[in-house]
């Protein structure tokens, strides 16, 4: 026995284990080397933080680039993580401008305005940003007044790239450190009345004072995410469990591609014996015609659906059938879906069936008429059975063609499996995961099907020997 | 054995295929009990003729009375005169897909009615006979070319016929499993059946059948008792066929 494992057969295993060990050993090596590539001082630490708040603001924001100037950052404490990251113990010292701003929001709102009313009056257009130009000052002297504040805080800095960190800006280290800055809008926000000549003048829709204040303080879009650290298999890795828990599980959206595979199944299912009582109807009376020269008007028009069937893409006949037909006198789309590759599928079983039929041995219909029995009787009894035996793997392709055909029907607008991979495609605005997911359900129906049919051959033919 | 009622009358009992005419004028009346062996050069009609019987082939001129009454009328309902009318292939034509006990009572069960104990009841019975009993279950292909055509014969004889009518039954077998059908065929004849039957076994002819039938070109060249075609064909065409095959 060991003799017959060739050298050649020892190779191409040893070269499997091989590489299935590196893969592996690359993947695992991978997700262990998670420690930062070089240690920092706590000073390069500070210039790496200062600079990232320092980057926040728009280069317009004059507010807001003044707190970020009257903020420090001062590193205590370094701790090296397992994720690429560098963990700091820090100490901020900042100005409270969420105060500052909460209690003087009644005077800016009204100097605000009466500035509008002015540029107004001297006919120059007003707009957010000429607000934020002429308040510019004043905000200033107000960030300058404003309370010193500090305390505690902890950083996080990860390793992006070798050598290169990054400040992870949560949305609580960009609020702590710079004052509370990011509550200064929705403060902003609140302000729908002023006075203005000792009279309260409502400003709900007048939205470019509240907008030119809350331009001063804006600061630039800033990724809440954690930066993504380690090499291209970690990230992928990461990426991969991100889109397949935003693709899938968030929202329930898996309920999609069920219940469009439920949809697809009942769709297959029912086509499937529609065309199998179809087909071996048009099989049985073309072969009757052609046995015996009865039914001469019926093949005629059976040549014709098969024609008609097998010449035109389903896609069209789909089309056809539902738009042309079925959607004038009110037949729901399933059905016409239904219908459609049910009629589909007829034709080709009925071309496999009659096949089967031609392949019985004649001495089996001589010897079965030879008994007595009439033609329908033979066919039924021995031509039949043995034709289904003979193309049964046939039918069972034109089956699983059947399934795959079906994912047309998302077209007519049917929730098949398909147009559940789609909705969700529209949803996460992700290609790969719904696409590849649909695929690889399509594919284990599929194997199944084969698996399913290759037993119930089997144990036909056991008969037979 | 024979008796002198007739069962099956041939007149004038034409066949072509097309432009090909195979038989040509056909007169021939079978007695209740004969045996008639057909034998004669390939290409002589014999096995048409034979097939021409029960309508398997469709004459194109020429009546046949079976028991009396046109089957070649078109009223006539083909079906019911071929129950009574067995008949067994050179290629066997079992149902592959069927028992071998179910290949002999699908018939009486499907068109005389006979309960499933009944049938099963006679085919075993039969199967017995033939020394198959213990194949009941088999299914066809696991049987060899006697063994088959053993089976072949008694699914026809389950219909209880009038008649059996033999196409070539052992050409189609190993030399050495005709003996096993040719001895069926022998107390076929023995218990009184009438028979038809198409064959090249010139021995089987000369012990067993009542008459013996020469055709050559479609239609019967001579016939007559056994002895007497064997030992003094009259025919030139009879004596040299003969010459060949003895």
């Amino acid at each position: 026995m060991l003799k017959k494992i060739s050298k050649k057969t020892l190779i191409y295993i040893f070269v499997f284990i091989a590489v299935i060990g590196v893969v592996a050993g690359l993947i695992v090596g991978s997700f262990a080397d998670m420690k930062v590539s070089k240690e920092l001082s706590a000073l390069e630490a500070e210039k790496i933080v200062t600079d990232t708040l320092e980057r926040l603001p728009k280069s317009v924001s004059a507010g807001a680039n003044e707190v970020a100037k009257k903020t420090s950052v001062k590193v205590n404490g370094i701790k090296y993580g397992e994720e690429k990251n560098i963990v700091l113990d820090c100490e901020y010292t900042t100005i409270d401008i969420a105060t500052a701003i909460n209690e003087n929001k009644q005077d800016i709102m009204n100097s605000a305005y009466s500035k509008y009313v002015e540029g107004k009056k001297s006919g120059t257009m007003q707009n957010a940003t000429k607000i934020r130009q002429s308040m510019t000052e004043e905000l200033l002297a107000l960030v300058n007044s404003a309370q010193q504040k500090s305390g505690k805080i902890t950083l996080t800095l990860y390793e992006v790239k070798k050598g290169e960190f990054v400040l992870h800006l949560s949305d609580e280290a960009v609020d702590t450190c710079l004052g509370g800055i990011l509550s200064v809008g929705q403060t902003i926000d609140t302000m729908n009345s002023v006075k203005y000549e000792g009279k309260v003048v409502d400003i709900t829709n007048n939205n470019s004072i509240r907008t030119g204040i809350k331009d001063s303080f804006k600061l630039v879009n800033y990724d809440t995410k954690k930066p993504e650290v380690g090499n291209f298999i970690v990230k992928w890795c990461s990426e991969f469990a991100d889109d397949f828990y935003r693709n899938f599980i968030e929202k329930d959206r898996w309920l999609y591609l069920v219940q469009g595979l439920g949809t697809t199944l009942a769709i297959t299912g029912l086509a499937g014996v529609m065309g199998m009582v179809l087909g071996f109807l048009v099989a049985i009376i073309r072969c009757t015609n052609e046995l015996t020269g009865k039914f001469k008007v019926i093949d005629k028009v059976c040549r014709v659906y098969l024609t008609l069937i097998r010449g035109t893409p389903v896609m069209v006949q789909l089309l056809i059938i539902y738009f042309v037909i079925l959607l004038p006198i009110g037949i729901p789309k399933f059905i016409s879906a239904v219908l459609c590759f049910g009629l589909n599928s007829g034709a080709y079983v009925a071309e496999i069936v009659r096949g089967g039929i031609m392949s019985v041995d004649r001495g089996q219909t001589e010897a079965g008429r030879s008994l007595g029995f009439n033609y329908a009787q033979t066919m039924v009894n021995f031509v039949v059975p043995q034709a289904f035996k003979a193309v049964l793997p046939a039918l069972a392709n034109e089956f699983i063609t059947l399934l795959k055909e079906s994912s047309v029907a998302f077209y007519i607008g049917v929730a098949d499996l398909t147009q559940g991979g789609l909705k969700i495609r529209s949803l996460t605005y992700s290609n790969f995961m719904p696409l590849i997911a649909v695929a690889l359900i399509y594919l284990v129906i599929v194997l199944i099907l084969t698996k399913l049919v290759s037993i119930l051959e089997r144990r036909l033919r056991r008969s037979e020997h | 054995m024979s008796t002198n009622e007739v069962l099956i009358k041939t007149e004038n009992l034409q066949k072509s295929f097309g432009k090909l005419d195979v038989l040509t004028g056909i007169d021939m009346e079978i007695k209740k009990g004969e045996v008639v062996v057909v034998i004669g050069p390939s290409g002589s009609g014999k096995s048409t003729f034979l097939r021409c019987l029960n309508r398997l082939e469709e004459p194109t001129g020429g009546n046949i009375l079976f028991e009396g009454e046109d089957i070649t009328a078109p009223k006539c309902n083909i079906n019911l005169h071929r129950q009574k009318m067995g008949m067994v292939f050179q290629q066997f034509n079992l149902f592959p897909h069927l028992t071998v006990l179910r290949n002999l009572t699908i018939a009486p069960m499907k068109l005389l009615g006979v309960s499933k104990e009944d049938a099963e009841k006679r085919g075993m019975e039969l199967l017995e006979r033939v020394g198959l009993a213990d194949k009941a279950l088999a299914y066809p292909n696991q049987l060899s070319g006697g063994q088959k055509q053993r089976v072949a014969i008694v699914r026809a004889l389950a219909m209880n016929p009038e008649v059996m009518l033999f196409d070539e039954p052992t050409s189609a077998l190993d030399p050495e499993m005709v003996g096993e059908v040719l001895d069926v065929m022998k107390s076929l004849a023995k218990e009184g059946m009438t028979m038809v039957v198409v064959t090249h076994e010139m021995g089987f002819a000369r012990e067993v059948a009542d008459r013996v039938v020469f055709m050559a070109d479609g239609v019967i060249a001579e016939e007559g008792a056994p002895a007497d075609i064997f030992e003094n064909p009259q025919n030139p065409r009879t004596q040299q066929f003969l010459q060949c095959v003895l």
